[in-house]
């Protein structure tokens, strides 16, 4: 550490380096100040080592939980175990109203009338065993496989696996005992109170009104009077789901025109869900709950929310709505809105494309903007295109207010981006198989606009190729192109299923336009200071090539050398990365471009994961002759 | 911990509170989630071991859950936890005889670590950064734990602590001072490799 001695009129701000009560303007003062004099900027080192210090020394080794026991029992888990969850708090009065309603018809406390789908069956009494079986079933255990749960129309359904479990239920998958075709999903919820029963019961009713291909369909909400259990009987969708199949991609990450094909009907469910009155928010949009079927249909979104959120321990994981990294920070604290489901969907999106989680919201929330731990997945996949990146991020943006107002402008933003030039599918050109195609496509790639609805179980039956294609591009079979699948699928049904011979893009035709970015000098010399030792090095950006927002060239710095990759937007942000250690960290830089050409920024190291190693620094440097 | 600048950010707790005043012990534990590392961080600052701290955060958690309905501008959530948080550290260390806010003991027994090469050396430099924070004087610790692990503003510490908004600034640059020299100085007595990655 240093024995420099700050500026006297900067003193008070270093220590206040916090910026907690710094205007922005006192904080950009601060930070151009900092960049052009060194003794203050040694003295900021110290003090943001003592901090680093301190904070590291002051750690439990015990992690203190909290005594949830002597707060009121809360009915945090029952919130979770709900499929979908009512976006207004209006409804809380509906909703009493609903419970005093039901209280004279405790066995049936809502079905439907008459369902096409599921013809009701004249009730039948279960056998003695069963009943007697169900009866030594305790308030909380889960139902085993054979037993049989009766709904008050006198269906039946055999329990054949667990699906997911938690603190206040679990889902099965279920057969229809006199039909053992049918198979349905049955979601439980254990010993609910009155006010659970009704939120529900009112769920239930509001599901069943949908019907959407994309979205499975509840069939029943019912209660059992002996087992004080909740039940909701739904469609089965069989299928891996997506956080599955990016498992199994190259670099576990999908690639662009993929994800939008993969994408397009839940952004279409999103739209119909968001379109009822009042709208209704999924609240946890996340690649888990989207399955692709592989059974000849697009990808549904569902919620098996409790199975995995209740694994983790609960002190850790208590959102009550939604998962960490996908959900909005508005479900930290009550209020969300359709924009909700828009941070979801794009965090599900931004993690298709990286294959990285995105820090979740209530840590980028409690950051400062500059700190905000959420890299642009340009950062992390150079390949992207800053556009890409640019709509991602607004959609995730913390205040709802910055995020696009409907999933539908999010969604043609993002077609439109990618430069504003059109594909063209050749029939004959040559196959490609889809590991080999260049990350260059990006650029290449319009998709058409959302689709507009179309008769729902109608397209439904006819089955879309996507998923056949899926398959074959999963299991790498031949040469399929993820580019005919992902047109494919938004055009119309194809003649034939037949159409596996692959289509590349052509050469697209460039508009030349004027760059909006800024033009970076070829060199640039300067300085960064480690965080982590206080140490001030030589900092060299040479060899840069800039092509658009695009730019790369050699790296020389903190004791390494190496290429560096990157952006700059058009108003004047500059990230890039640097590979280092045989690729087993990557520093990534960020900073902004400031009048006189200097550019100032901070570091921070990242491991394979993207997680933050904790080396960091500050750094700047101006044009090098 | 949150921004008073920050409209939304600073929305969302309010919100949280207001949720937890109606009795949500959902909303309260966002909350403690959102504050826990933060005041275990201060208590285990201001008394030294992570027993004590244990106890008093958890007891600090409990009376902001018991007294929430007290509390009338849900904005103030923050300093209030931490004014807290501080009066339950002040309580204990009067009741500790010697009224220092330090364990010395548990700081001198640990010190038998200190030497001890390899995965230690974190261990060790805790202890040393804990030892040095004991050397401040208890104003100018106490302004620095606020802001280093409540991220309290100024305007806050001043409130938590009683003390001038001005007074508060001076105190802040003063501690990081105080403490470098203290550590310093103790890392050189020790001969302690503090610093890992100093050398790379």
């Amino acid at each position: 550490m240093n024995d420099f001695m700050p500026c006297p009129q900067w003193e008070e701000n270093l220590a206040a380096l916090y910026a907690v009560d710094l205007s922005s303007l006192e904080q950009k003062a601060l930070n151009a100040h900092i960049a052009s004099c060194q003794a203050c900027a040694a003295v900021l080192a110290d003090y943001q080592n003592v901090d680093a210090l301190i904070r590291s020394a002051l750690v439990f080794k015990r992690p203190l939980q909290l005594r949830e026991d002597l707060l009121r029992p809360a009915s945090l888990s029952i919130h979770n175990a709900l499929v979908f969850k009512r976006p207004l708090q209006l409804w809380e009065d509906m909703m009493v109203s609903e419970t005093h309603k039901m209280k004279d018809t405790p066995d049936t406390l809502w079905q439907p009338e008459h369902h096409t789908d599921l013809p009701d069956k004249a009730p039948t009494m279960l056998p003695a065993s069963s009943s007697l079986m169900l009866d030594t079933v305790s308030m909380h255990e889960a139902l085993s496989v054979g037993d049989i749960i009766q709904d008050p129309a006198g269906g039946r359904y055999v329990i054949e696996t667990l699906l997911g479990e938690g603190g206040s239920g679990a889902v099965y998958l279920v057969r229809d005992q006199s039909d053992s075709q049918q198979r349905f999903a049955l979601k439980e919820v254990i010993n609910p109170d009155k006010h659970d029963r009704a939120r529900f019961t009112f769920e239930g009713q509001v599901l069943w009104r949908l019907e959407h291909r994309a979205l499975p369909r509840v069939y029943r909400v019912f209660e059992n009077d002996k087992l004080k259990r909740f039940y909701m009987l739904m469609d089965y969708i069989e299928g891996p789901n997506l956080e599955a199949l990016q498992k199994e991609q190259p670099e576990q990450r999908f690639p662009f025109a993929l994800s939008l094909a993969l994408l397009a009907p839940i952004i279409d469910a999103l739209n119909y869900l968001h379109r009822q009155d009042p709208p209704i928010v999924h609240r946890d949009v996340k690649p888990a709950n989207i399955i692709v079927p592989m059974k000849g249909e697009g990808a549904v979104l569902v919620d098996f929310g409790i199975a995995k959120e209740f694994v983790e321990d609960k002190t850790t994981n208590v959102i009550r709505h939604g998962s960490p990294g996908y959900a909005a920070p508005e479900q930290y604290g009550g209020g969300t809105n359709p924009q909700t489901d828009l941070y979801g969907l794009a965090a599900t999106m931004y993690t298709m494309l990286t294959g990285v989680i995105p820090p979740d919201a209530i840590t980028r929330a409690t950051r400062s903007k500059s700190l905000d731990p959420l890299r642009p997945v340009n950062l992390l996949v150079p390949a992207i295109p800053l556009e890409v990146a640019e709509v991602i991020k607004r959609a995730m943006s913390i205040s709802i207010d910055d995020r696009f107002q409907t999933i539908e402008q999010f969604w043609q933003e993002l077609h439109g981006t990618p430069t504003r030039e059109r594909i063209e599918v050749a029939p004959t050109m040559p196959s490609l198989g889809p590991r080999s195609l260049p990350e260059q496509s990006w650029k290449k790639i319009t998709m058409p606009p959302l689709q507009r609805e179309r008769p729902e179980r109608e397209a439904r039956r006819r089955g879309i190729l996507l998923p056949v294609l899926l398959a074959l591009f999963i299991s790498v079979v031949g040469a399929v192109s993820f580019l005919g699948v992902a047109l494919k699928y938004g055009g119309p049904p194809p003649a034939s299923s037949t159409a596996a011979p692959s289509k590349t893009p052509s050469i697209p035709t460039s508009t030349v336009t004027v760059s909006p970015f800024p033009q970076l000098a070829t060199s640039y010399a300067g300085t960064i200071l480690d965080l982590l030792s206080g140490q001030k090095t030589p900092l060299f950006l040479t060899n840069i090539k800039q092509s658009q927002g695009t730019i790369q060239g050699s790296f020389q710095g903190l004791g390494l050398v190496g290429p560096f990759k990157g952006t700059v937007s058009a108003t004047g942000s500059v990230h890039f990365t640097v590979s280092v250690y045989g690729g087993t960290e990557t520093l990534a830089f960020e900073g902004t471009i400031k009048i006189g050409g200097d550019i100032v920024g901070t570091m921070d190291a990242l491991d394979p994961n993207g997680n933050q190693t904790g080396e960091s620094g500050v750094w700047n440097v101006g044009p090098h002759p | 911990m949150l921004r008073s600048e920050d409209n939304s950010t600073a929305t969302v707790q309010a919100r949280l509170v207001e949720l937890a005043q109606a009795r949500d012990s959902a909303a309260f534990t966002t909350l403690y989630l959102l504050h826990t590392t933060g005041i275990c961080g201060y208590l285990l600052g201001l008394v030294g071991n992570e027993e004590d701290a244990h106890d008093l955060a958890q007891q600090a958690f409990l009376q902001a859950w018991q007294k929430l309905s007290g509390l009338h501008d849900v904005a103030r959530f923050t300093p209030w936890l931490y004014a807290i948080a501080r009066n339950l550290a002040h309580d204990h260390s009067r009741r500790k005889k010697g009224a220092s806010w330090s364990s010395w003991e548990h700081l001198e027994e640990s010190q038998a670590d200190v030497s001890e090469p390899g995965p230690e050396d974190q261990v060790a430099q805790a202890e040393l950064v804990r030892l040095a924070l004991t050397t401040l004087p208890p104003k100018l610790r106490d302004c620095l734990l606020l802001q280093v692990e409540g991220k309290l503003s100024r305007r806050e510490i001043a409130e938590v602590t009683g003390l001038g908004e001005k007074s508060v600034s001076v105190y802040l640059s003063g501690a990081r001072k105080a403490f470098l020299q203290a550590y310093q100085r103790l890392e050189h007595e020790q001969d302690v490799p503090g610093r890992r990655n100093a050398d790379q």
